[in-house]
This record gives C-alpha cells, structure tokens and sequence, in this order.
C-alpha cells in the first residue's frame, strides 16, 4: 500500500492525516501510516500540525457561534433603524410608525439567545413550543416541571422551582431562588458559562450534566458527567465539582467539601436537600473499613452454635460475581451474644442503613438495595422465640436480644422483593453494610452497656433467583462473603462485607455513608 | 512548578492543543472532547498532596493518553498507533507551534479573509458539525477530494496566521 509522501506531497499527506483523525483510514492505509509516522519526522510534524489546526478551527468556530446568533439580531436591529430613517427622509409617517413597531417589537417576537418550552407538566401556562424571553419569571408549584431547551441543544429541567430566566450579554444564566434544576449543557463558547445562581452559590457550567437544589437550608450540586465550577458567594470560596461528585453550601462557611456521588444516588441528595435535610456524607475510610472487615480475625467468639457462616474466626469472600444462570443477590446480617453469654441486661441495638452493592465493571458501584433499618427473625436452629424487633420514627431499627445467648439474622425490608436483581456478566464484586450501636433498653435502669458482649457480622449470598425459598441444604445459595464479627459499643460502628481485593477497593471505594 | 489550581488553568487554555493529541489516539472528534473533560477530572481531583507537577503540558499528554485508552478498551475499539509512534509524537506536540496554537483572535482574522468557498467549507464542518460524508455530498466532490481541500485550507490559515504573527513582531 502507497501512501503520500510527506516530504514530496505534503498536502497529500496532511489530507491522509485528516483522514486518520476523523477514523476513516482503511486497515492498510491505517498500517502505512503508522509505519511512515514511525519513521519520518517530516510526518510526524504534519500531523501534529494538521491535528493542532483542525483542533483550533474548532475551538475558534465553538467561541464565534455565540457571537454570531447576537451579530444576526445586531444586524436585524440594525436593518430596521435604516428603514426608519428612510421613512423619516421621506416624512411618511405611517411607515415611520411601522420601522417603530419593528424596532419596539422584535424582540418579543424572537430573540435567539432564548430557550424554548420543550415539555411541561402541572404549568398551564408554559405552553410547549413557547419561547422564554430574557428575565422571565417562573413559579412552579410542588408538582409541576418545565423542561426548556436552547438552540445549542442545551436543556433545563425546572422542577418546583421559582427564579428568573435571564439571557444577559449572551450568556444563559438562570436565577434559582428555590427548588430543583437538573440540567443538561452543552458546549458553552469560551468566558460566557452558563450561569446557575442561587442566593448561596453561583454555578458556572462549561458543558455538563449536573443537579442544582436551592434547598431550605442549603444549596446542592450533583454533577453527572464534565466539571462545574461553583463559587459561595457569602465569601467567593470556589470549588470544581467533577462527574460523579456532590456538594453542599449553607450559609455558615466552612471548608467546601467535594464528595463522590455513587451512580444512582443522585435522586436521594436532591430529595433530602429539598426536604430541608442534610445528606449523609460518604465514609472517608471506606476502604480501609471494607479491607479490615475482610482481613482481621473476628473479636469474639459468637455464644451458641452458628449456622449458615461455617467457621468464625476467619472473614472470607467467594466468587466475584453469581454463578452462571444465577441472577439475584443479597445481603444479611447477624446480631448475638458473644461467648459464653452476654453479661449485660439493659442493652438493645440500633441498626440503621442496610444497603447492598455490586461493583460493575466500568468501576462504579451500583446500590442494589437499602433500608434504613432492617427486619429480622431468630436463628433459625434454636427454639422459635419472638424477636423483639421494632422500628423508630426514622425508619431505623431498634433490636432487643431475647435470651442472653440471643441470635438474629437480619436482612432488608424496606424494599420488595428482599433479594435484588443482578446482571452476573457486569458484576466485579459486591459489598454490603449496616451500622449498629448498643444503647439502653431503659434510661431509668443502671447502664451496663460497658459490660455488654454482643456482636454484629455482615454477609450476603446469590440466588438464582428473587423468589425461591432457601433451601434448608443451602443448595440454592452460594456466600459471596461473610465479614468479621465485630464487637457493638455505644458509638455507631460500621459492620461490613465484600468480595473485592483491597487493591480494588483502594481505587473505588464501596460509597459507605456516615450516620 | 505548577500548583494545582495554575495547573487546572493552563489545562483549560490548553484545551484545543490537548483536544489535538486525543483526536490522534482516539480518531473521534466527541470522544476526543470527553475524555478531555475526563482529564479535567483527575487534575481536579489531583492530591494536593503529590509532588507539584514540573512539566505541564508533559504531563496533560500522559494523563490524556491513559485515559484516551481507558475509553478505546471502554468501547472495545482498537488503538490504532503503537505506543513507541506516540512515544515519539509526544516529543513533537511538546515542541512550540505559534501557528497551531495561535491565539483564537488571529485566527478568527484569517477565517474571515477567506475566500466564500473556503469559508463555506469552515461553516460546514467546523461551524454546524457535518461529518464529512455530509460535507462532500454538499460541496459536490468526493471524500478524498475534500480531504485535499482541507488540508490546503488548514495551510493556508497557518500561513495567515504565522505572517500575522510576524507582522505583529510576535
């Protein structure tokens, strides 16, 4: 296969260049090319020449796109001025009365800055096609959401919110007084981002997907793809808030604290933000808590037999991922006495948070599951005995041990069906967690939590499926861990499992939330 | 040395040369563009703590080309250059080019001195984003034909640019 040669058809070559840029060399062309690039510095340079300039006709266009649409409505304003001169040269009034209307009313009719109502749902009065002119005011009710886009293919998606609209100086720019904005951005031309501005914050977007939540207490960003550059205003401190990332402002200052969002989270910060809450903040030893769950001998010998985690000293972890035609997972947990017998009589235990997750293989973990507390049963080898189980007014979960040699197997509720869906060929690992602590089961009776021996151990399993009953021969279920048991104290302490390596696992750390 | 925050800057003036050495790996204009904004990310998310960053632009290469890879394996395609060929690319694209990086100002000049058809060419491709398939129905030629015609297009613009340059005494 001949190729030009760089030397003697240097534009030939630059087209060939241009071809590999945009993909379009066939395989032996795209084979001379590597091996004349190899080879000849004089290739090498038209390339990065060719490369370098394709880029920066890019860029150059991208910056001038902008200016052009205001150049076009520039030209427009100006086309009607000259009319009314003319009109004015030849006193005829009437058609200086028209140039007049034109000039007072275009831009109501059109301004290509503005978007336009692309959907709206619960707001009558955004009808769909309408286009937004600079400075409009919106106020959208608890339900109602309006969807806008820009010819640049940029769209905002308004929900619950009040704020102004603006268009200023070419730039978009939408004031958020209260609720949510999910957002879609392209592009933006160089030094004119769009702008998100809150009463707390101002967010330049370049070209993104992102959330912002002007809540009752705090404003909050969720980016989902790109970089956003959020500034407080209170003090100018800024932040950069990357794909997969979430922060919060308030009013009272403070360190702006950037923390990875988990793939699907993104629903559960907005929802707590406009709630007037304050999202839970991911664990910043995550790993490290994982890893040691897996790695250090467990605290204290469970009392009683224990069935369905085999020996007990030892955490351990099974196959990365389901077992070919299995398609379901979950999580489970244990609550006991440790040996020989719990000494302290006015404990429960409180547990909160139990969630499941799969690591997929493009590094992100999935949640699978969760519940803010947990439901429960006795051991199922031993005397059927009640369990003391109830939950608190925040959806956790507050456990009374029945018999000094108490032993309960916990698992998720909150969300049918317990065992979740799982697709084996994406899964890498999986992981799951649930914080506990002991507290007093009577405020007015002595404290003995000091003395208290109970302990908690987090493990999860595949099904083959959602629905099959376990069998009492374990046959349908295969471990894909079980973690150390570790000894409750007063402070909430995280009980883990997971399958994945602690190289692994310093790279993507499981997204544990603190309580 | 370059602290974080100089280093995010440069980066961002540095866009279109990045841009360039992504579009050479990945052969894919948008990709291209996510992947820059992936190396974003990670100078963003750089540990403050890390030994400062002595060469820049060194170092924007070898962050994009890993990620540029990252995203071939994502998408299963193939890395068409070896890594020695971008061993010694590098070494170019580390070289200065005040044409290939002139400023956006002086180019826009030269764009708006071109002659109608060459500036129709701009706005087809560059301006509204047609691939090139798009373009060569459009203009009336063939694909390889108008791969000729662009690249005489870019010489003509580096050209324009580098005696403006000149003229300026930069």
């Amino acid at each position: 296969m001949s190729i030009p040669d760089p030397v003697a058809d240097a534009d030939g070559f630059c087209a060939l260049a241009l071809r590999h840029l945009c993909g379009d060399l066939a395989a032996d062309e795209a084979v001379a090319f590597t091996a004349c690039l190899a080879s000849s510095p004089e290739a090498r340079r038209l390339l990065a020449l060719t490369a370098r300039m394709d880029a920066a006709l890019q860029e150059s266009c991208a910056a001038d796109a902008s200016e052009r649409r205001l150049e076009q409505r520039s030209g427009v304003m100006q086309r009607a001025l000259f009319q009314r001169r003319i009109a004015r040269w030849a006193a005829w009034g009437v058609a200086a009365v028209l140039a007049a209307a034109v000039v007072v009313l275009w831009p109501a009719r059109t301004h290509p800055a503005a978007p336009r109502v692309v959907a709206a749902t619960g707001a009558t009065d955004w009808t769909v096609g309408r286009q937004v002119l600079p400075d409009t005011p919106f106020r959208l009710a608890a339900d109602a959401a309006v969807t806008l886009a820009y010819a640049d293919g940029t769209e905002l998606t308004l929900t619950a919110a009040t704020g102004r609209i603006a268009t200023g100086s070419g730039a978009k720019t939408i004031h958020l007084d209260q609720g949510h904005v999910a957002a879609s951005v392209a592009a933006q031309p160089a030094g004119r981002p769009l702008r998100l501005r809150t009463a707390r914050s101002v967010v330049e977007v370049l070209g993104t997907r992102l959330h912002l939540v002007a809540g009752p207490r705090q404003d909050l960003v969720v980016t989902t793809a790109g970089l956003v550059r959020l500034v407080r205003r209170a003090d100018g401190a800024t932040a950069q808030v990357g794909a997969g990332a979430w922060l919060t402002t308030d009013a009272t200052g403070g360190p702006l604290q950037v923390r990875p969002c988990m793939v699907g989270d993104e629903a559960r910060l907005v929802e707590e933000v406009l709630a007037g809450g304050r999202p839970q903040a991911p664990a910043p030893d995550a790993a490290r808590l994982f890893a040691e769950d897996m790695a250090m001998p467990s605290a204290l010998r469970p009392a009683g037999p224990v069935t369905g985690v085999g020996g007990w000293i030892t955490p351990r972890s099974g196959p990365p991922s389901a077992p070919a035609g299995w398609g379901a997972a979950g999580v489970w947990g244990r609550i006991c006495a440790a040996a020989p017998a719990n000494p302290a009589r006015n404990v429960r235990v409180e547990i909160r948070d139990l969630r499941l997750w799969c690591l997929e293989r493009d590094g992100a973990w999935r949640q699978l599951g969760a519940d803010p507390g947990c439901d429960g049963r006795d051991d199922p080898v031993r005397p059927a005995r009640s369990v003391d189980l109830r939950r608190l007014a925040d959806g956790t979960s507050s456990l009374g041990l029945p018999e000094v040699d108490g032993h309960i197997v916990i698992w998720p509720a909150a969300r049918a069906p317990v065992r979740s869906v799982i697709r084996p060929a994406a899964v890498t690992g999986m992981a799951a967690a649930f914080w506990a602590r002991l507290v007093p089961a009577d405020a007015a009776q002595p404290d003995d939590l000091d003395i208290a021996g109970i302990l908690a151990v987090c493990g999860g399993s595949f099904y083959p499926d959602t629905r099959q009953a376990l069998k009492a021969d374990f046959s349908n279920s295969a471990e894909w861990a079980v973690g150390r048991f570790k000894r409750l104290g007063r402070d909430w302490q995280a009980v883990t499992a997971c399958s994945v390596d602690p190289a692994v696992l310093a790279r993507h750390p499981p997204p544990l939330l603190i309580p | 040395m370059a602290t974080d925050a100089d280093l995010l800057h440069r980066l961002l003036a540095r866009r279109a040369w990045l841009i360039a050495w992504l579009r050479v790996i990945l052969r894919d204009r948008e990709l291209a563009e996510d992947v820059f904004q992936e190396v974003c990310v990670a100078v963003a998310r750089r540990d403050a703590a890390a030994d400062p960053v002595r060469n820049p632009d060194g170092y924007f290469l070898t962050v994009g080309r890993h990620l540029a890879f990252a995203a071939l394996r994502d998408r299963a395609r193939r890395q068409e250059l070896p890594e020695a060929v971008l061993d010694v690319l590098a070494e170019d694209w580390l070289r200065p080019d005040p044409a290939a990086d002139a400023r956006l100002d002086a180019l826009r000049h030269c764009i708006a001195r071109l002659p109608a058809k060459s500036r129709r060419l701009v706005d087809l491709r560059y301006q509204e984003g047609h691939p090139m398939e798009e373009v060569a129905a459009m203009v009336g030629v063939t694909a390889g034909s108008l791969y000729v015609l662009y690249s005489r297009l870019h010489k003509a613009l580096r050209d324009c640019v580098t005696r403006g340059l000149a003229a300026e005494g930069g």
